[in-house]
């Protein structure tokens, strides 16, 4: 049987891997997905496994892809993670669909507005993303002001990023081995 | 797993060295975190040095704020309340300029970081207690010496209006004399304007120390009060010896 302390390590060290090695697959499209490890961990292990996760991923990127200010967008990933980790199981620890629907739906509202208000905060509205300033360009050409086009810009991305991101995760999870699934008796 | 942290990060009062190691580490990290403000050129090394210490100094804050609950005993409330904390608020203040969501005129408030360290020192949490302890009595001071200030700055201002370009001067002038700073960027020309300024120095010195005094007096408390407490814990620990060697006596006669 596999020792509960290696079983954390393995899903963790996974969470990590996915989150990298799928935000960096999806660089060439318009999506994020760099919080699909995170919420792995948060479900298959605790919230709590998901916000270091989700902190060893937001150090990552802020080393390798931007700088020290992209740090406080971990409030997005840590938010999932206790989000996921509270609601997708039931309180026998079985996942069920009522609780991945209401994540998902919580994940793109609450997601939506903590990147909108820091990318305000921060710059006005405009992010550091191509494929965002695309959707941003498009709404401010329509005469939107910029904080309500970042937040609806935000808020599309976010629902087909959350979605393609629960697919992953399924797929995931369901691939996974037994003896990580479940905490050993 | 949010146990383990939380035994990891904890502020250690006993020997346990995980504690201690990590203690040491946030004092350091803290410290290099304010290097780079005592330089007036910008170095390249210390943005290294900035981007390092913060990247630890926001996980020492999550991991804080994770493991808050098991701290304070109040269930999921302790994550709402964590924010809010004294501590933690100059935790965030001092991180936000380095997190790029307050301009850089603002970057004086990384020197917050030495909180850091200060939380760490018995002294200064003698020093804490103490204001809390005289809080009423120090509030009671402070606004008999604004009172004194405004006064005086008042007076000097109506025989010697000329001295002053406004009503401000007269405050500094008056704050400055009465503290004993006394610039002498601006004083009184006129005999009256300094036997004023005589009478309200020598009354304001006395209420100036006034503060000085029931901080000082209370921190000894402090102090005695802990080395009391020490002694108690110290004369239980001997008892409790010479209560365990009486039983074990007991034990090898029966």
């Amino acid at each position: 049987m596999m020792n509960n302390k290696w079983r954390y390590f393995i899903i963790m060290l996974l969470g990590v891997i996915m989150n990298e090695g799928l935000s960096l697959l999806a660089e060439p499209y318009p999506v994020w997905l760099d919080v699909s490890g995170t919420a792995l961990a948060a479900i298959v292990l605790e919230p709590a496994a998901g916000l270091i996760v989700g902190l060893v991923n937001n150090f990552c990127i802020a080393l390798f892809k931007y700088d020290q200010t992209t740090l406080i967008y971990y409030c997005v990933s840590a938010a999932v993670a206790v989000i996921v980790g509270n609601i997708v199981k039931n309180k026998e620890g079985k996942i069920t669909l009522n609780g991945v629907l209401l994540a998902i739906l919580l994940v793109i509202i609450v997601s939506t507005a903590l990147s909108s208000a820091i990318t305000i905060w921060q710059s006005g509205g405009v992010s550091n993303a191509a494929f965002e300033q695309v959707w941003f360009e498009r709404f401010r050409a329509r005469g939107m002001h910029p904080y309500i086009a970042c937040t609806l810009t935000t808020f599309i991305i976010k629902i087909y990023d959350t979605l393609a991101t629960a697919v992953i995760i399924g797929i995931v999870y369901i691939l996974l081995p037994k003896k990580l699934k479940y905490k050993p008796t | 797993m949010r146990q383990v942290i939380y035994d990891v990060i904890k502020q250690s009062n006993s020997n346990d060295r995980t504690n201690k190691l990590y203690d040491y580490f946030i004092c350091i990290v803290a410290f290099f975190s304010i290097i780079p403000l005592m330089s007036k050129r910008d170095f390249e090394i210390f943005h290294v040095m900035d981007t390092v210490t913060v990247y630890i100094l926001f996980a020492d804050y999550v991991f804080r704020w994770m493991t808050y609950d098991l701290r304070i005993k109040k269930g999921n409330m302790s994550f709402l309340l964590y924010p809010f904390m004294p501590y933690s608020l100059l935790d965030l203040l001092s991180l936000l300029p380095s997190l790029g969501l307050v301009s850089q005129s603002f970057r004086v408030l990384r020197m917050l970081r030495i909180f850091k360290i200060l939380r760490y020192s018995k002294s200064f949490n003698y020093i804490l207690h103490a204001f809390e302890k005289e809080k009423n009595t120090l509030s009671s001071v402070l606004i008999l010496a604004l009172g004194y200030i405004f006064v005086s700055a008042l007076i000097m201002f109506s025989y010697e209006p000329e001295t002053f370009s406004d009503f401000f001067a007269a405050l500094y002038w008056a704050t400055t004399a009465l503290t004993t700073v006394g610039y002498g960027d601006v004083y009184p020309k006129t005999d009256i304007g300094r036997l004023i300024s005589m009478i309200s120095s020598l009354f304001g010195i006395a209420v100036i120390a006034l503060p000085a005094g029931i901080i000082t007096a209370s921190f000894v408390d402090e102090i005695n009060m802990e080395k009391e407490a020490a002694a108690e814990a110290d004369e239980g620990s001997k008892i409790d010896r010479i209560i365990e060697k009486r039983m074990e006596a007991d034990d090898d006669e029966q």
